[in-house]
C-alpha cells in the first residue's frame, strides 16, 4: 500500500499472466472482455427475433392488406368480413363453447385423478399415473379417429355391441361421435393429463405435516382437505384448467375428424379452410386468427400469474414425507372409477387402433378371416407416405437439435446473468407457448412464401416452425438443468485456473449432458406429430405423417391410417426407451 | 504467500444498496484472517471482490501492492493465482476425487510425474489417500470437504480464500474440521480469508478476526482483543454472550446504571465524564456466592446481594440471571456447574471491574 503503483499496472507475480497491457485504453479492454458473449448474445435475440417475430410482423401487416392486382391495398376489410358473415361466426361461437366445456371437463377429471393418484392408498397408483402421462403421448387426432371405430354411429364397436345385446334396428345408436358433445367428450380426454401433471406436481409439494398440523388442531379430513390442501393447490387447478381451455381452443385435428363430419366448423378448422382458398385468403385467414392469439395470449399470461409466486417451489417444504388418505373399502372403487378415464383414453382407443390395422373389413368384426397384414403393406408400398416418414423424423432431429441448442444457450445466458437484458431473451424464448400452432402458421405463411425468404415449399419453412413452437419445451427443461449446476461448481474451476472456455467444456456441458437429452427428447416427440402448423404450410414434396394421416381421412382410408398410427407410436415409445435408457446410465456413472 | 490490501472496497447491489461500504483491510504474509458477521453482513460479497467473481464499484483490492481490481479494471478470476474452498465444496460430481484434486494442476506448469506425486502427497494430507478413486457422492460431508481442501492447497496458491467452509457439516465434524483448517494453515502458511458467521470458527481458525455488520467494519483485532475488549455493541453482543448496561459515566470509573446505583468498571480514556455509555460484561465473568461468601466490596470489586430468578443445567454450565434490587435489569452469569443454586436462592454476586468494557452508546437502528 504504501509504494505507489499505478491503477494501470497488472498483476504479473508467480505464474500469473499479465491481462491487460499499462497502454491498452479502457474502452479496448471493455471490449475485449465482453466481445465474445456479446457476439453471442446478439446473435442469439437476432434469431429469437426472426424466429418469433417475424411471422407476428407479417401476421399483422397481412391481415390488414388486400392484393389488388399487382398492387396492395390498406383495408380493414378482412376484419370487417372476419367478423360480420355469419359463416365466420359461428366457428367463433362454437369455439368458446367447446373450450368453456372442455375446461370443466379435464379439470375434474385431471384434479380427481391426480387426488388419488397422490393422495390416497388405492391400489396400482404408478399404474395410472403411466397410463395417463401416455395419453398425453399419444396425438388427439389419432385418437379422435380410435374414437371413430369405438364410436361411430354405424361401425362404431360400442354401437354393434349395443344393438347385439337389445337387438336394436342397424340405423340405431347408442353413441355418436360426430356430434358436438362428442368433440368435447374426445378433446377432454387428450387434456386432462394436462391437469393432472399439474395437480399431481402440486400436491406431491405439499408436505404431510401441514395437513396433520391441521388434524391435530381438530381439524377432520374433510376440513383439512377444505381449509389447507385446497387452497395450496387452488393455483394449480386454475393453471390445469387454463391449459386445458388453451389446448380445446388451438387444437386442429380433432375438430377436423370429429367436428367438419358433424358440419360444423370450429375457428381452428375455419382457419384452415380459409387457407385451402389460395394465396389471397391469407389477409383474411390473418384477421380471423387474432381472436384466438389474444386470447392463447391471456390464458398463458393468467396462467402464469395463477402459479406465479406461490408456484411449485414455494409450496414445499421438505416436499418428501406424505402420508396416504386412508380409503378403507372404497379402495377398488375409487381405483375402478380412475380407470374410466384411463380405459378411455388408452386401453380402447390402442386396442381399436391396433386391432384394426389388422382388419380387412371395418365393419366386419374382430375373426381370424377379417385379419390380415395388407395394411402394413400398402403403407410400405406407397412413396408418398414412405417419404413423409422420413420428412418428418429429419425434421424432428433438426428440430429438437436445433430448439436444443438454441434454448440452451439461452438459459445459460440467462441463468449466469451474462449480459444486460438477460431475462428479456428468456422471455422471447417462452413466447411461443401464447402463440397457437394454428396462427403460427398463417404467420409463417405469410412470412416465407414472397421474396426474400420464399420458405416455402421446403422443408425449412417446417423446421422453422417446429423450432418456433416447442422452443419453450427446451428453454424450461435446459433451465432446469442448469439450475442444478451450483454457480459454484464452475466457480471453483475458474480460481484454479480454467478460462471461462475451459470450465464450460470440463464442467459444465459434462453435467449438462442429461439435461440437453431431456429437452431434445422433449422437441422431439410432439415434432414426430405436429398437426395445427403443419396443416397450413405443407406442400406435395413435405409431407409429413400427420399430415398424410389427416389426408387419408379426407379419403376415407381409415384402415391404411390404423396401420400408420401404430407405427407412429411404436416409434415414438421406442425413442423415449432408448432415450431414458440412455440417461439413466449416465445418472449411474456421474 | 503475498499480502492482501483492500482499500475503500465498495460494492453497490441494485443501484443503492452498499452491501460492501468503504472496507479497508491490510492482511500480513501468511495471515489468516477471518470475516466474522449475521448473514448478509456483506462479508461473502468482499470475498468474492478478492477472489474477481465481482468487481468493486469503489476501492481496490491489491495483492502484494499491485493492483488486481478496481472499478475500471480486474484480472480474472483463472489469473490470480488462488484458491477458494465454496460453502457447497463445488467439487465436480463428475470427476473422481483425484481428478478434482489434479484439476488445477492442468493450468500450472508442472509434469505429468510431478502433478501425480503432487496430489497423492496432498491427499494424504488432508488423509484421503485410499479414496482417491471414488466419486464425491460417494463421500461423506467431512470426506468431501477435505478433498475439497486438498484441491484448493495443491496449486500452492498465493492466497486461500474459505467461504464459511463448515456450514454444510454437522456439529461435532465441524467442530474437529475447523482444527483441521488451522492444522494445514499452520503447515503451509498461505495468506488466508475465512468468512464466517459462526464465531467459535472464526476464534479457533483466526491469526485475527474482522467483524463486519451491515457492509462496515465494527472491529478488527485478534479474537480475544475482540472478545475481552469490543469495541462496539454489535461486536460485544454478536461475538459471545453478553450482559450491557446502560449508564452515566460519573468519575473516571463508575457508570451510574441508575439512580444511585454505580459498577465500578475497568475505564476508558476515550470518554469523559458524564457521557451516556454501555458497559458490557460477560456473563462467564459473573461470580456468584453464598451469602456471607466470596471476596468483600473493600476489595474493589463490584459486590451486590440478590436472588436467583432462572438456572439452567448444561452439563459443562449452569447459566442463571440473577436479580439485584434497584437495578434495571437481571444479571446473566454462567458459572461451572461444581457450585449449585436453585431459582429463588440468596445469593452474592461478585464483578471484578476489570472485566467491565465500556462501550460508546450509539442509538439501536
Amino acid at each position: 500500500m504504501e509504494q505507489p503503483v499505478s491503477t494501470r499496472e497488472a498483476y504479473t507475480g508467480g505464474n500469473v499472466q499479465p491481462v491487460e497491457g499499462r497502454d491498452v485504453p479502457r474502452v479496448v479492454a471493455v471490449l475485449r472482455r465482453f466481445e465474445a458473449t456479446t457476439a453471442v448474445w446478439v446473435f442469439v435475440a437476432f434469431v429469437l427475433f426472426v424466429l418469433i417475430l417475424n411471422p407476428l410482423y407479417h401476421l399483422v401487416l397481412e391481415s390488414f392488406q388486400l392484393t389488388r392486382g399487382q398492387g396492395v391495398e390498406w383495408t380493414l376489410r378482412n376484419y370487417i368480413k372476419a367478423f360480420t358473415e355469419p359463416l365466420y361466426r359461428g366457428p367463433v361461437l362454437w369455439t368458446f363453447i367447446v373450450s368453456a366445456a372442455v375446461g370443466p371437463l379435464s379439470l375434474m377429471v385431471g384434479a380427481a385423478v391426480a387426488w388419488c393418484v397422490g393422495r390416497t392408498d388405492m391400489p396400482l397408483p404408478g399404474f395410472i399415473r403411466t397410463s395417463v402421462l401416455l395419453s398425453f403421448v399419444t396425438p388427439p387426432f389419432l385418437g379422435a379417429i380410435a374414437w371413430i371405430f369405438l364410436a361411430g354411429p354405424r361401425e362404431g364397436w360400442l354401437n354393434i355391441i349395443y344393438r347385439g345385446i337389445t337387438g336394436a334396428a342397424g340405423h340405431e345408436y347408442l353413441f355418436n361421435i360426430f356430434t358436438m358433445p362428442g368433440v368435447v367428450f374426445t378433446m377432454a380426454l387428450f387434456t386432462f393429463p394436462q391437469v393432472f401433471i399439474v395437480v399431481l406436481a402440486a400436491l406431491n409439494n405439499i408436505p404431510s405435516d401441514v395437513e396433520d398440523a391441521a388434524s391435530i388442531a381438530g381439524g377432520n379430513s374433510l376440513s383439512t382437505m377444505v381449509n389447507i390442501t385446497l387452497p395450496l393447490v387452488l393455483p394449480a387447478l386454475m393453471a390445469g384448467l387454463l391449459l386445458a381451455v388453451l389446448e380445446a381452443m388451438t387444437l386442429l385435428g380433432i375438430p377436423a375428424v370429429l367436428a367438419i363430419p358433424a358440419r360444423q366448423h370450429l375457428m381452428t378448422t375455419q382457419i384452415r379452410a380459409i387457407m385451402d382458398e389460395g394465396i389471397d385468403a391469407v389477409g383474411l385467414a390473418a384477421a380471423y386468427s387474432f381472436p384466438i392469439l389474444v386470447a392463447a395470449a391471456l390464458l398463458v399470461w393468467m396462467q402464469r400469474a395463477a402459479l406465479g409466486r406461490r408456484g411449485y417451489a414455494t409450496v414445499g417444504g421438505k416436499g418428501g414425507h406424505r402420508r396416504p388418505q386412508k380409503l378403507g373399502v372404497w379402495r377398488y372403487p375409487v381405483f375402478a372409477m380412475c380407470m374410466v378415464p384411463v380405459t378411455c383414453a388408452i386401453v380402447l382407443p390402442y386396442f381399436a387402433l391396433i386391432a384394426t390395422s389388422f382388419m380387412k373389413n371395418l365393419g366386419h368384426g374382430l375373426t381370424w378371416s377379417n385379419m390380415t397384414l395388407e395394411n402394413y403393406r400398402s403403407i410400405f408400398q406407397s412413396r408418398a407416405i414412405a417419404s413423409s416418414m422420413v420428412n418428418t423424423l429429419l425434421l424432428a432431429t433438426m428440430a429438437a437439435t436445433g430448439a436444443t441448442l438454441l434454448a440452451s444457450v439461452i438459459a445459460y445466458i440467462s441463468q449466469r446473468q451474462l449480459v444486460h437484458g438477460h431475462r428479456h431473451l428468456g422471455l422471447l424464448a417462452t413466447l411461443p407457448l401464447g402463440i397457437p400452432g394454428i396462427v403460427l402458421g398463417v404467420g409463417l405463411f405469410a412470412a416465407y412464401t414472397k421474396a426474400p425468404f420464399v420458405l416455402y415449399g421446403t422443408l425449412w419453412i417446417l423446421f422453422l416452425a417446429y423450432v418456433t413452437k416447442f422452443l419453450p419445451l427446451a428453454y424450461q427443461a435446459s433451465n432446469a438443468a442448469l439450475m442444478s449446476i451450483h454457480p459454484e461448481l464452475e466457480e471453483s474451476g475458474r480460481i484454479l485456473g480454467a478460462n471461462r472456455l475451459t470450465v464450460f467444456k470440463d464442467v459444465t456441458v459434462p453435467l449438462f449432458k442429461v439435461g440437453l437429452l431431456a429437452s431434445w427428447l422433449l422437441v422431439f416427440m410432439p415434432s414426430l406429430r405436429e398437426l395445427s402448423t403443419s396443416a397450413l404450410i405443407w406442400t406435395i414434396d413435405t409431407k409429413v405423417i400427420s399430415v398424410v394421416i389427416l389426408n387419408l381421412y379426407d379419403e376415407a382410408r381409415l384402415a391404411d391410417i390404423a396401420a400408420l398410427g401404430v407405427i407412429l407410436m411404436i416409434v415414438t415409445l421406442a425413442v423415449v426407451v432408448c432415450v431414458f435408457r440412455m440417461m439413466g446410465r449416465d445418472f449411474m456413472r456421474a | 504467500m503475498a499480502t492482501v490490501d483492500l482499500v475503500g472496497l465498495t460494492k453497490v447491489f441494485g443501484g443503492k444498496v452498499r452491501v460492501v461500504d468503504r472496507l479497508d483491510l491490510h492482511i500480513e504474509h501468511g495471515e489468516l484472517v477471518s470475516i466474522l458477521g449475521p448473514s448478509g453482513c456483506g462479508k461473502t460479497t468482499t470475498l468474492r471482490l478478492v477472489a474477481g467473481f465481482l468487481q468493486p464499484d469503489e476501492g481496490e483490492v491489491r495483492v502484494d501492492g499491485k493492483l488486481i481490481s478496481s472499478s475500471s479494471f480486474s484480472v480474472s478470476p483463472d489469473k490470480r493465482n488462488m484458491s477458494m474452498i465454496f460453502q457447497s465444496y463445488g467439487l465436480w460430481p463428475h470427476k473422481t476425487v483425484y481428478q478434482n484434486v489434479a484439476y488445477g494442476l492442468k493450468f500450472r506448469d508442472v509434469t505429468r510425474a510431478e502433478a501425480d506425486r503432487k496430489v497423492r502427497a496432498m491427499l494424504e494430507v488432508v488423509r484421503m489417500e485410499g479414496l482417491a478413486d471414488r466419486y464425491p457422492a460417494e463421500l461423506s460431508g467431512g470426506q468431501q470437504q477435505r478433498v475439497a481442501l486438498a484441491r484448493a492447497l495443491v496449486v500452492e496458491p498465493s492466497i486461500l480464500l474459505l467461504d464459511e467452509p463448515l456450514s454444510n457439516l454437522d456439529a461435532n465434524l465441524r467442530e474437529e474440521m475447523r482444527f483441521e483448517i488451522r492444522r494445514l494453515h499452520d503447515k503451509f502458511k498461505i495468506t488466508s480469508i475465512y468468512v464466517t458467521h459462526d464465531q467459535a470458527e472464526a476464534m479457533v481458525t483466526s491469526d485475527r478476526t474482522v467483524v463486519m455488520n451491515m457492509g462496515k467494519v465494527e472491529q478488527i483485532g485478534t479474537p480475544r482483543e475482540i472478545y475481552e475488549r469490543p469495541r462496539t455493541r454489535f461486536v460485544a453482543e454478536f461475538v459471545g454472550k453478553t450482559n450491557s448496561f446502560r449508564g452515566v459515566l460519573r468519575g473516571r470509573d463508575q457508570l451510574e446504571v441508575a439512580p444511585g446505583i454505580f459498577l465500578r468498571t475497568a475505564g476508558d480514556n476515550e470518554f469523559r465524564e458524564g457521557q451516556c455509555v454501555l458497559a458490557s460484561v460477560r456473563p462467564h465473568n459473573v461470580e456468584l456466592y453464598s451469602e456471607g461468601r466470596g471476596p468483600s466490596a473493600t476489595t474493589g470489586h463490584n459486590v451486590w446481594s440478590g436472588r436467583v430468578t432462572r438456572a439452567h443445567y448444561f452439563g459443562d454450565s449452569v447459566d442463571y440471571l440473577v436479580e439485584l434490587p434497584n437495578w434495571p435489569q437481571p444479571i446473566r452469569a454462567i458459572l461451572p456447574p461444581n457450585v449449585w443454586f436453585r431459582t429463588g436462592d440468596p445469593v452474592r454476586l461478585v464483578i471484578d471491574p476489570a472485566k467491565c468494557v465500556l462501550l460508546l452508546d450509539l442509538p439501536e437502528d
